[in-house]
């Protein structure tokens, strides 16, 4: 039943924590959907329910919101095995922002394509070696940037608004009831004209940026608790045209501690709580609480 | 048994790593309320305006808040004999968050006398850093352009 409980973990674990609200102002590259059990495909749904809590300025000081701001993202993920160890996957959000008691706008965020690649299967076991996956990734920016806003609380923007590649890898390993996570990713965000903005016709030039999120877990019978530690950053965003502004580096950490419950191989849910103020030296962003909750389904191969 | 000793231990990890790696809030002790702003110019001409020998200055009617808009009126007169004027090319004030690198929400200009501008639906959408820009503009090109350091 341990190694068993233990492929079902990880492939709840295929729906990591995630944050909205930072960086500003749509939220961040979305965690690929990647399958890391052992099954055919997975499908997610995911409702993350998150406040802004204080705003980092660049001089590292904290600032904190008379009037909360709230979102709640709903996320379908879906990942599925094409060949022997080829997977792809893919993010879809819808988005409602709100802010006090009466303003509110809902939307898709920046959809997500990926592929993925197992290039350490665990064929045979192995006391040290982990199970890895790579990945591509491609965010098509189909929500709303802030530049392109068009309300006075700028909340119609669920999106970073660029196109984006990135890379990255899972590494997991189980030994007994424990396990754990590694995932990193380097994405590069690619410049455009944003034309008839409130300043003007802009040229944006975002830059890269990464995450690296580890995590660890203890399983249970049917039930996994465990803690995770996200550090992300993104490169300034440049803007020259009708205004020219050289942007700050936005960086954050994100703590999670989720509990699981995989009764059987076919689904699992998942209860866990993020919090953005908690660790790192984090600048130029929101900072977030935010709670989620979801379910997976999976299909055996 | 096993599992609470586990969960135990999850906890105290994260307890521990909290303790190395946890974030420092740095709220300022003596936030002052409101709008800080510090204006380009001097007392007599904060915002100057060389290429039409104009002076210019603002007066919040109404300060922004989170939650709500804000307004301000903004005064013309010209440097030389300080009589009202109104700028020869048109004018543009907007919200600017450079850190960020973004604006708000577009403000409206009403020209209500001589010299005299009402500018209405000022908004900054988050804490921080913000500029006030004051732009002259032929077409589309800005020829000259002041900036007022807001922090909100």
């Amino acid at each position: 039943m341990g190694r068993l409980a233990a492929f079902l973990i990880l492939a709840a674990l295929s729906t990591p924590f995630q944050v909205f609200a930072a960086a500003c102002c749509g939220g961040g590259i979305p965690v690929p959907a990647l399958i890391l059990g052992d099954e055919n495909a997975n499908l997610s749904t995911t409702l993350t329910y998150s406040a802004i809590d204080s705003d980092v300025l660049p001089s590292g000081v904290w600032r904190r919101r008379d009037v909360t701001e709230q979102s709640q993202t709903f996320r379908l993920d879906s990942a599925h095995i094409v060949a022997d160890r080829f997977q792809i996957g893919g993010t879809l959000p819808i988005v409602r922002r709100a802010r006090g008691a009466d303003t509110a706008e809902t939307g898709l965020g920046d959809v997500a394509l990926n592929g993925g690649y197992e290039f350490l299967p665990e064929w045979d076991y192995s006391e040290w070696r982990p199970r890895g996956v790579g990945f591509l990734q491609l965010v098509l920016p189909t929500g709303r940037s802030i530049y392109e806003s068009s309300s006075i609380e700028q909340l119609d923007s669920r999106g970073r608004g660029f196109w984006a590649v990135g890379t990255g890898f899972t590494l997991t390993k189980i030994r007994g009831a424990w396990d754990g996570v590694l995932l990193g990713d380097v994405h590069r965000s690619f410049g455009k004209e944003a034309k008839g903005t409130v300043a003007g016709d802009l040229q944006l030039s975002p830059g890269w940026g990464g995450s690296l999120t580890a995590g660890a877990g203890r399983t249970y019978r049917d039930f996994r608790l465990g803690a995770s530690l996200a550090w992300i950053y993104e490169d300034a965003t440049a803007v020259a045209g009708a205004i020219e502004s050289r942007g700050y580096v936005s960086r954050y950490a994100s703590a999670a501690l989720g509990l699981i419950y995989a009764p059987s191989r076919d689904w699992s849910a998942a209860l866990s709580y993020a919090d953005q103020t908690l660790f790192g030296t984090p600048a130029n962003t929101p900072l977030a609480r935010s709670i989620q909750v979801s379910y997976q389904r999976r299909w055996a191969r | 048994m096993k599992f609470v000793l586990s969960t135990l231990v999850v906890l105290s990890s994260f307890a521990v790593l909290s303790q190395t790696a946890c974030a420092h809030p740095n709220y300022p002790q003596n936030q002052p309320s409101g709008i800080q702003e510090t204006k380009p110019g001097t007392a007599t001409c904060p915002l100057k305006f060389d290429s039409e020998n104009l002076c210019a200055d603002y007066v919040w009617t109404t300060a922004p808040t989170e939650e709500a808009t804000g307004s301000f009126t903004l005064k013309f007169w010209s440097s030389i004999d300080q009589s009202a004027q109104d700028p020869k090319m048109s004018l543009k004030v907007l919200t600017w968050m450079p850190d960020m690198g973004h604006g708000s929400a577009p403000i409206k200009l009403t020209h209500t006398a001589q010299g005299e501008y009402l500018a209405e639906n000022v908004f900054f959408s988050m804490p921080g850093a913000w500029q006030l820009r004051f732009q002259l503009k032929n077409a589309n090109a800005v020829v000259e352009e002041q900036i007022a350091d807001v922090n909100f």
